[in-house]
């Protein structure tokens, strides 16, 4: 449970300084992961909901820990040493948490969370949080819809259904999610994200990139990634990122189908090999040709400066080289 | 390097068909018939492809090993000599296009330019007045420094050369094995021919 | 062009050697050659070059005779079976190399690694624990490498030698995050548990087959990557669900 330390009911219901709780009392522990799915809540027509705002000043990089049942959540990052909390949830609900205790200057860290009264609802808290520009922030949730902007710390997102949208570019980002899709628009230092059978949509590059899927797309479209490893089991992966640097770019599928679009002369050194797929090249004048045993196909080439190293490995998925 | 009279001028078909057949049961004094007779060519074409004596032996090993394991595959339409040539020359390319460490790369792309503006010039090109220099030194048919100025060739050029000059595969052949155009084979081997008669007349 | 004889080109010059010039184009380079000192002297050359490498001995002698080592491993290679988990024991020990020798990519810590893995899809007990017993019927039915609860041993498969011992932990792992998972079913919703079940099976599927041309083909350096790919997506999987129900 919530250590006591963040918990507002420590203080006898009187609050820090700067606090505003509009929240009625606690109710049982919530499920924790997709039992708060989408679907009609059996008991109820429309549900009443109950505002919740919060407000409080910390540290410019403050981390800030937000779980439970939300159904959206927009997480906006201000030029600001405060945060705040706002939103509606249906009435009945707990949402808690507060400030981590700070004996000297602001707050370092904060936490909340949102419990359900029931498994089933609806719609669960809608909710929208401003932070520090270089806060980092952590947020969990079921099926829920997440987007991100200006917030260039760090994000670690974790959803099962739903969506996440990130348009600013984080020093570190990292998207966990079953079947929610993925979009990050700006792209990040360091980025992971991690779906079952959601698809994933990458632009604006990545010092350091990690994209797998099982069954999603995976979609890498604009920007440089310097290191770059693109995974599906059998999704689709599309690779149409800059080349021309110094980078190594990996794209590793059993079974889906490899685009990787490329400009005309384009600076690669490719490395291509399947198993039992094929091989196309509409780029450069190599051809591939059979691979062992006489199966698969392998395509390896240096065009240009090869400066950009693209290995590309499928079991059976086929691998087409396109111009841009 | 000692030149080794292969054990049997003319292996006939039945003969490797009975020595594949028992290889495949396990036998692996029938595969060393195979070894003992094809180990010089195979060895050969890996020492003149990877000029490199220590990945050469490596490479060897791992041809024969890979035929062992691919006896099975092994129809008897083609000549076993032939079919394990050609495991050979997939064995050299395959690592020589894969080895990250050593990040080999097959220059055979004609689009390849940065490689050739290393050397003297961008390959083999109308360039007839340079060549008219060039006197027959007296050794030219000495075969070690011929091998010698193989071994110092540019990778994409010496692949070519072995391959087409001293191997006998033709360009078509060529291609279909390292993927690259015929054209491009053909540029490469005249720039290595040209290395070749600069090297030798020195 | 006054004053200055033309020459021949050196690529046709070479298509000349080669003999693929056409006809008429062979009788006008001939004819040059008999009249132009500087192409004859060039052609000498190039023909020498030619003639020198058509007689380089076709077969050179290794430095030493690598049968010993190469039977070794072809001995080993008769030799290596899957051992089932439970006993174990290891029929085959990692190929020892003569110092010296570069590492090749089958005996690297990867590949053991996915060989570690491998063994854990064979073994009858993983696979079941993850799924309820008509799914891992299903899936036995499917892949015959997967063993059903209940059902007869898989016959051993010839893999790469080089295992070790270390395929014990990796089977840990895998049997330690099943049973967090199976811990966690009862706090999933049916529509994540289908969701991590389908993709389970879809990763499962792909191990499977990798798994089997592997056996058929031990030195694919690409199966090994693809093979450890795939493991990987399962262990991420795995520890994500695993994790799906915790608190911050």
């Amino acid at each position: 449970m919530i250590s006591s330390r963040y918990s507002a009911r420590r203080h006898g219901g009187s609050l820090p300084v700067g606090w505003a709780v509009v929240v009625a009392a606690a109710l049982a522990a919530a499920g924790g992961d997709a039992r708060a799915q989408k679907g009609g809540d059996p008991a109820k027509g429309a549900t009443p909901r109950v505002a919740i705002e919060r407000r409080g000043a910390v540290a410019s990089d403050a981390s800030i820990r937000l779980f439970g049942a939300f159904s959206t959540l927009r997480i906006i990052g201000w030029d600001r040493d405060s945060l705040v909390v706002s939103g509606t949830m249906p009435k009945g609900w707990v949402f808690d948490g507060g400030l981590a205790s700070a004996p000297a200057g602001l707050p370092r860290g904060a936490k909340f969370f949102v419990e359900a009264q029931s498994e089933g609802y609806t719609s669960g808290a809608m909710l929208e949080i401003h932070v520090p520009l270089r806060a980092r922030v952590w947020a969990k949730s079921g099926s829920a819809d997440i987007e991100v902007s200006g917030v260039t710390g760090g994000l670690d997102l974790n959803i099962v259904g739903g969506s996440v949208t990130v348009s600013s570019a984080p020093r570190e980002l990292n998207i966990e999610s079953m079947d929610g899709s993925v979009r990050v628009l700006a792209g990040a230092a360091w980025l992971r994200v991690k779906t079952a059978t959601g698809d994933i949509d990458v632009r604006g590059g990545s010092e350091d990139a990690g994209l797998s899927s099982v069954s999603g797309t995976v979609r890498v479209t604009g920007g440089r990634y310097e290191r770059g490893k693109f995974e599906t089991v059998t999704g689709d992966i599309v690779y149409g990122g800059e080349v021309g640097y110094k980078g190594s770019v990996d794209l590793t599928t059993h079974s889906g189908r490899v685009e990787l679009r490329l400009p005309p002369r384009p600076n690669v050194e490719l490395d291509a090999a399947t198993v039992t797929g094929t091989i196309e090249n509409s780029v450069t004048s190599s051809r591939p040709i059979a691979g062992r045993e006489g199966r698969g196909m392998e395509l390896g080439f240096s065009s240009g400066t090869g400066d950009t190293r693209v290995v590309v490995r499928s079991f059976k998925g086929n691998v087409e080289l396109k111009p841009r | 390097m000692t030149a080794v009279p292969p054990a049997n001028d003319f292996p006939d078909r039945d003969a490797d068909a009975q020595l594949v057949e028992r290889a495949r049961t396990g036998d692996v004094a029938a595969f060393e018939h195979v070894y003992r007779r094809e180990v010089g060519r195979v060895y050969a074409l890996c020492l003149r492809m990877t000029a490199d004596a220590a990945r050469a032996r490596e490479l060897t090993q791992s041809v024969f090993v890979r035929a062992w394991d691919r006896l099975g595959s092994f129809r008897g339409d083609s000549q076993l000599s032939s079919w394990l040539h050609r495991i050979a020359v997939n064995e050299v390319l395959t690592e020589a296009r894969t080895d990250r460490r050593r990040r080999a790369r097959v220059v055979l792309a004609e689009d390849r330019t940065a490689e050739d503006a290393g050397h003297d010039d961008a390959g083999a090109r109308e360039d007839a007045p340079e060549m008219s220099g060039i006197t027959l030194p007296e050794d030219i048919e000495t075969r070690m420094d011929l091998d010698r100025a193989i071994a110092a060739l540019p990778l994409g050029a010496r692949t070519v050369f072995v391959l087409h000059d001293i191997e006998g595969y033709r360009h078509e052949e060529i291609s279909r094995m390292t993927g690259s155009a015929e054209g491009t084979l053909r540029a490469q081997l005249h720039r290595a021919r040209k290395l070749l008669m600069e090297a030798l007349s020195r | 062009m006054k004053g200055e004889r033309e020459h021949i080109a050196f690529d046709t010059l070479n298509d000349y050697a080669d003999g693929v010039l056409d006809e008429r184009s062979m009788s006008i380079v001939s004819k040059h050659i008999e009249s132009c000192s500087v192409c004859a002297g060039q052609y000498s050359v190039l023909r020498s070059v030619l003639q020198s490498a058509a007689q380089l001995p076709r077969t050179l002698a290794p430095p030493d005779d690598i049968w010993a080592e190469l039977k070794e491993s072809l001995d080993r290679r008769k030799e290596a079976v899957l051992p089932v988990i439970g006993t174990g024991h290891i029929v085959s020990k990692a190929d020892q190399r003569s110092p010296g020798a570069t590492q090749k990519r089958w005996q690297s810590p990867a590949f053991l690694a996915v060989a570690a893995l491998i063994l854990v899809i064979v073994s009858s007990g993983i696979t079941a624990l993850m799924l309820r017993d008509n799914n891992a019927q299903r899936l036995a039915n499917q892949y015959p490498s997967v063993r059903a609860p209940g059902s007869a041993p898989v016959p051993p498969s010839v893999l790469p030698v080089g295992f070790t011992m270390a395929e014990g932990e990796y089977s840990r792992a895998i049997g330690e995050l099943l049973q967090a998972v199976d811990a966690q079913r009862s706090r999933l919703s049916p529509e994540t548990i289908r969701t991590v079940d389908r993709s389970l099976a879809v990763i499962d599927s792909a191990i499977a087959e990798a798994r089997n041309a592997l056996v058929a083909d031990p030195n694919n350096a690409t199966l090994v990557d693809l093979l450890s790919a795939s493991y990987q997506r399962k262990l991420d999987l795995l520890r994500r669900t695993s994790e799906l129900s915790s608190r911050i």
